[in-house]
């Protein structure tokens, strides 16, 4: 090969390198673009993810807090409705076996004991009741009425937003090293712009290739997570 | 990297031939300054838009945020005001509709005996009518006659209607459409975010230059319709959206 051949050649792979050297460059700048987008979309779904969780933890409290109290008083009402009912039914028992003076005076208290107990317990079945039409705002009918299964639906709810959070959690950080990926990748093409079209600057170029091809894998691999 | 050094090729003068002449000090193509806008338009735009999606972005993230303090003053309120009608208010409420039933049914039976069970059936209903007064007055569901139902029982749902009343804010507020607001910041956020790969093409079309210099015209021109597609793009994102 004379020397004119050689510069030809010399001339061609010089191109030839810009040509690639600017592919890349373009390249890099479009995919760090599109993991950029896909690192930020991937953080605000794992954030509202986790808001979600959150707003359902607070559910699940509240509505253990919010429904016991009427639980509590229906129990404790029905109770004390028993307990006198109870102590009639004892008064009679016990009256039977004293004078019959005393037994005149006993029963007309236990009947009206016993009748009275029936009623209680009705009264505070109305006062536990929360009918369709009661006046209270949705947000304390939800949290008055909950029961078991109100509060399990929403663990399930809490259990899945934060799987999803871990998920997106995950397709994010992916992003992250992708971009770091891109970053490194930009750093060499520049490096290999300042060298050139020599040996050294070509394998700078591979070397910048290969690190933008394997942000591409690894920024792709985020979505079968 | 022996044959690149110029002593190298001082050893072997008499080389016909050589593999790599020097290639290091070759100028660039000459792309001209429209390429140049170009990238520095493209990159200003790309950063520019990428902060506008990080204010939205950071809006939307202390929307979301709100929504959980909302939901927590809302439903601490809630559960307050449950708690204090159920456990203080409704539980007084009973003991006074319980001593007037017990009244109530002292006097009936009273009517159906006489001599000293009547009298004594007569004072046990007093004495309840006494508690039921004593009670009542220090019961704010009791001394009140529009919580009174006709069966002896009382309203505890208006009661707690009434209380929740009392502070009309918590009422007002609504965790979901706020959290839906948030909602809405972040897409918007991740549109603008994407509205920057077109921006990127068109970095690309100008990067694109020094490789192709014959194809600059066209390049330069494709650049620009993506500097202002994205720029379209953004601006329909940040005001439509």
């Amino acid at each position: 090969m004379d020397v004119e051949t050689a510069a030809a050649g010399a001339s061609a792979r010089t191109a030839r390198f810009r040509r690639w050297l600017a592919v890349l460059v373009g390249t890099a700048a479009i995919t760090a673009s599109l993991l950029a987008a896909m690192e930020s979309d991937s953080g605000r779904r794992e954030e509202l993810a986790f808001v979600r969780a959150s707003r359902s933890s607070l559910d699940i409290f509240s509505k253990i807090a919010g429904s016991t109290p009427r639980t509590q008083f229906q129990a404790n009402g029905i109770r004390s409705a028993l307990e006198t009912g109870i102590e009639a039914t004892a008064r009679l028992i016990h009256a039977s076996d004293a004078d019959q003076e005393v037994f005149r005076l006993v029963v007309p208290v236990g009947s009206a004991q016993e009748r009275a107990s029936n009623r209680m317990v009705g009264v505070v079945r109305q006062m536990s009741r929360v009918p369709p039409d009661a006046p209270i705002d949705p947000v304390t009918r939800d949290l008055v009425t909950a029961d078991l299964a109100a509060i399990r639906a929403d663990l399930q709810v809490q259990n899945a937003q934060v799987d999803l959070a871990d998920r997106y959690g995950t397709r994010q950080e992916r992003a992250m090293f992708a971009i770091a990926l891109v970053a490194i990748s930009a750093v060499l093409l520049g490096l290999a712009g300042l060298i050139g079209g020599g040996r050294t600057g070509r394998v700078t170029l591979v070397v910048a290739a290969v690190a933008l091809l394997l942000a591409l894998g690894w920024g792709a691999s985020a979505f079968l997570v | 990297m022996a044959k690149d050094e110029p002593g190298a090729e001082r050893a072997a003068p008499a080389r016909p031939e050589v593999e790599a002449p020097p290639q290091r000090h070759e100028p660039p193509p000459e792309v001209g300054g429209g390429v140049s806008l170009l990238l520095a338009v493209a990159a200003a735009l790309a950063a520019a838009i990428g902060g506008w999606s990080s204010i939205v972005q950071d809006a939307g993230s202390d929307t979301w945020h709100r929504a959980i303090r909302e939901q927590v003053k809302q439903t601490a309120g809630a559960v307050e005001d449950i708690r204090f009608v159920y456990n203080e208010e409704a539980t007084q409420a009973l003991q006074v509709a319980e001593a007037r039933i017990l009244e109530e049914e002292l006097r009936t039976e009273a009517e159906t005996v006489d001599g000293l069970a009547q009298r004594l059936l007569l004072v046990e209903a007093e004495a309840q009518r006494e508690l039921a007064d004593s009670l009542s007055s220090a019961s704010e569901i009791a001394a009140d006659p529009r919580y009174l139902q006709p069966d002896g029982s009382y309203d505890v749902m208006q009661r707690l209607a009434d209380n929740r009343a009392q502070i009309p804010e918590l009422l007002e507020l609504r965790p979901d459409a706020t959290e839906d607001e948030g909602s809405r910041l972040n897409v918007r956020s991740t549109l603008l975010t994407l509205s920057t790969v077109p921006v990127a093409v068109a970095f690309l079309c100008g990067a694109l230059v020094f490789g192709f210099p014959r194809r600059r015209r066209t390049l330069v021109n494709a650049g620009w319709v993506f500097v202002a597609l994205g720029l379209v793009a953004a601006a329909i994102t940040g005001v439509a959206i």
